[in-house]
């Protein structure tokens, strides 16, 4: 049984070059591919996959609208954030949307597929390179601040 | 002052060559008389013979012979009118910055009368010639009306001329200019008497600087604090739809308190300079908007053109190393390390389209904005950050805001890129117009001493200290400060650490 994938990302050559990886796995098939987070809806509604692999940055809008729209419709959907964006904000954002997971831009096919497979068969959990230092810094830095800043302002 | 003129006589020479077009060779004997004209006008005044007024005198008569010369180079190229036109822009400038504005439009006048008389003797005088002459002419008022005013663009120097005059006619032991809009925190743009503010935050509290800031009313009282009791007075800068621009304040000892006409004075001296000060300022928020629309647009044009690029050359090796994995072996390596350089390239990438991205903005203090910076640079980058943030609700200018934040990131560059390093350090203690910086990281570093020698910050009173060594480097940053802090901060330190 196939892991049937939906690609959204406005990038042409990066979606091609997503679906050409995917389509060499003979576990892994490209059932739809979107330029706009319009059109990615329309074809997760309408053909249903296994998980859905989408970028942030697209030009309708963020791509983290798409995930959490989609976690709420299919919670048992694979949801994959690809991102350039390496930052603490985006990360925790993708966890709040309830994507399974967040890969960067930047790594390794090996590292997008692993992430395809592994959300497909545990949608509910969210891996990300980075998340214990995010929260790390995120409940450090909130500590430091909170009880300084309530004083003075 | 003397940074000014040599600003302005550069700016004439920017116009008069900008006139030198492609088929205006017939105009360049002209445009050598006038800009030889102005620019001896220009040395006459600090360096003629004489005295000030003979000197002045001279400078007026040789502006006016060059408006003469470029409305004759007007009568004598109604083919190409633009260049010659152009030369008017010289001594209109001229006259409007040392003489005013009324010698603006004489030298106008002038070029225009020179023009029209010699185009009738010609025969030449037509409607249209007429039309595009006075267009040109209004053009040149406009020009000659800048030049008159004082401090140009440049809002510290306004502020300075403000100053300038406060201390000319109301005697006072320290005086400064804050600036900022509504809600905005308050920026000292000139000081006088003292390199801090030893004023209270016109923002919080009942002071009379603090009524003066909210309401824009002048006030003249005392200010008594723990250990000083000041006389004070401030009066409102206020711009031409009345909303106030910033305060200028001035205070001395409380046994010679200020009079209703010291208050009167400085109230009639706001209003005064309050122009100059607004557009200046207005010029530099412009100029400051463009430069951020500019990085976000290149930014965004990384982003989307070769990052994305990037990517897609990652995917297609990833996949032809499958395929040479088992036809191709001996690529492999190849291929493995090509990808391993690649992602070291996206990863640069990414940091420096953030670079592009967050600057300090009127809406967020440097303290914020190096902060999103130190926790986006901790996660690209794997290294442990450390920052404390230690700022008074005065800001910077913005200016030195961003070259401070600049520096940052010169620093952070070079952890990136340096050996072996670990973690980074910064420490940024701002109680404007001082601020102290510490930077420091433990990679091999390819920061010498003499690094920021010529950085532009040392232009705005800044000292920087590079001392690489073994364990890394420590870089600090001290800003206006000669003297050392007398008095606490005006707010409770803000403080953090990200790990």
């Amino acid at each position: 049984m196939t892991i049937r994938v939906v690609i959204v990302d406005d990038h042409n050559l990066v979606r091609e070059g997503i679906a050409r990886m995917i389509s060499s796995e003979p576990d892994l098939e490209v059932v739809g591919q979107a330029s706009s987070l319009a059109e990615g809806d329309a074809i997760v509604a309408e053909d249903g996959a296994d998980v859905l692999v989408v970028d942030v940055s697209m030009p309708d809008g963020s791509g983290l609208v798409l995930a959490r729209s989609a976690r709420l419709a299919f919670p048992a959907m694979g949801i994959v954030v690809l991102t350039m964006h390496n930052d603490d904000d985006t990360l925790l954002e993708a966890l709040d949307a309830g994507a399974s997971a967040l890969v960067l831009k930047s790594s390794t096919s090996d590292d997008v597929l692993e992430a395809i497979r592994r959300t497909a068969t545990a949608p509910d959990a969210f891996t990300a390179t980075g998340l214990a230092s995010a929260l790390r810094r995120r409940s450090t830095m909130a500590a430091a601040e909170s009880p300084a800043l309530s004083s003075s302002r | 002052m003397r940074n000014i003129g040599a600003s302005r006589r550069a700016n004439g020479v920017a116009i008069a060559f900008r006139s030198i077009g492609s088929d205006v060779l017939s105009i360049l004997p002209w445009a050598l008389l006038v800009l030889t004209l102005d620019l001896v006008a220009a040395s006459v005044l600090p360096a003629g013979f004489g005295q000030p007024r003979t000197r002045r005198a001279q400078a007026l008569i040789l502006t006016v012979l060059g408006a003469g010369i470029a409305g004759a180079a007007i009568a004598t190229s109604q083919a190409a009118p633009l260049p010659a036109a152009l030369l008017l822009m010289i001594p209109a400038f001229r006259g409007g910055e040392v003489f005013g504005h009324l010698a603006a439009v004489g030298a106008v006048a002038t070029s225009i009368i020179v023009a029209f008389t010699t185009a009738q003797s010609r025969g030449n005088l037509t409607a249209a010639y007429v039309i595009i002459s006075l267009q040109w002419a209004v053009l040149a008022i406009a020009l000659g009306f800048l030049g008159a005013l004082d401090g140009g663009f440049d809002a510290p120097a306004s502020a300075e001329l403000l100053l300038d005059a406060v201390k000319a006619k109301i005697p006072g032991s320290r005086m400064a200019v804050l600036v900022g809009f509504g809600a905005e925190p308050a920026v000292p743009l000139a000081i006088r008497g003292i390199d801090r503010l030893p004023w209270p935050d016109p923002t919080t509290g009942d002071s009379v600087l603090g009524r003066v800031w909210r309401t824009a009313v002048a006030e003249a009282g005392f200010w008594v604090s723990d250990d000083l009791n000041r006389a004070i007075a401030a009066a409102p800068m206020r711009d031409p739809d009345g909303a106030r621009i910033g305060v200028v304040v001035v205070d001395r000892m409380a046994t010679a308190p200020f009079s209703v006409a010291d208050l009167g004075a400085l109230v009639a001296l706001a209003e005064t300079h309050s122009a100059n000060v607004d557009v200046a300022m207005i010029f530099t928020a412009l100029r400051q908007r463009a430069a951020f629309e500019e990085r976000e647009r290149l930014a965004r044009e990384m982003h989307d053109g070769i990052a994305q690029e990037l990517v897609a050359l990652g995917y297609r090796i990833d996949v032809t190393r499958r395929i040479d994995a088992n036809e191709a072996p001996n690529l492999v390596q190849a291929l493995d390390d090509a990808r391993g350089d690649l992602s070291r390239v996206l990863t640069d990438l990414r940091l420096r389209i953030a670079d592009l991205r967050l600057a300090v903005r009127p809406d967020q203090g440097l303290g914020a904005v190096v902060g999103a910076r130190l926790q986006q640079f901790g996660a690209a980058s794997g290294l442990t950050v450390g920052l404390r943030l230690n700022e008074s609700t005065y800001r910077l200018p913005a200016h030195v805001e961003t070259l401070i934040y600049r520096l940052i990131l010169d620093v952070l560059a070079d952890a990136r890129h340096a050996h072996g390093t670990t973690a980074v350090e910064l420490r940024l203690d701002v109680n404007a117009p001082q601020a102290w910086l510490h930077i420091s990281h433990d990679g091999i570093s390819g920061l010498g001493v003499n690094t920021f020698a010529d950085h532009p910050l040392t232009a705005v009173g800044a000292e920087i200290l590079v001392q690489p060594g073994e364990a890394g480097v420590v870089v600090t940053l001290a800003l206006n400060a000669h003297r050392p802090r007398q008095r606490p901060y005006l707010v409770p330190e803000r403080m953090r650490l990200i790990s």
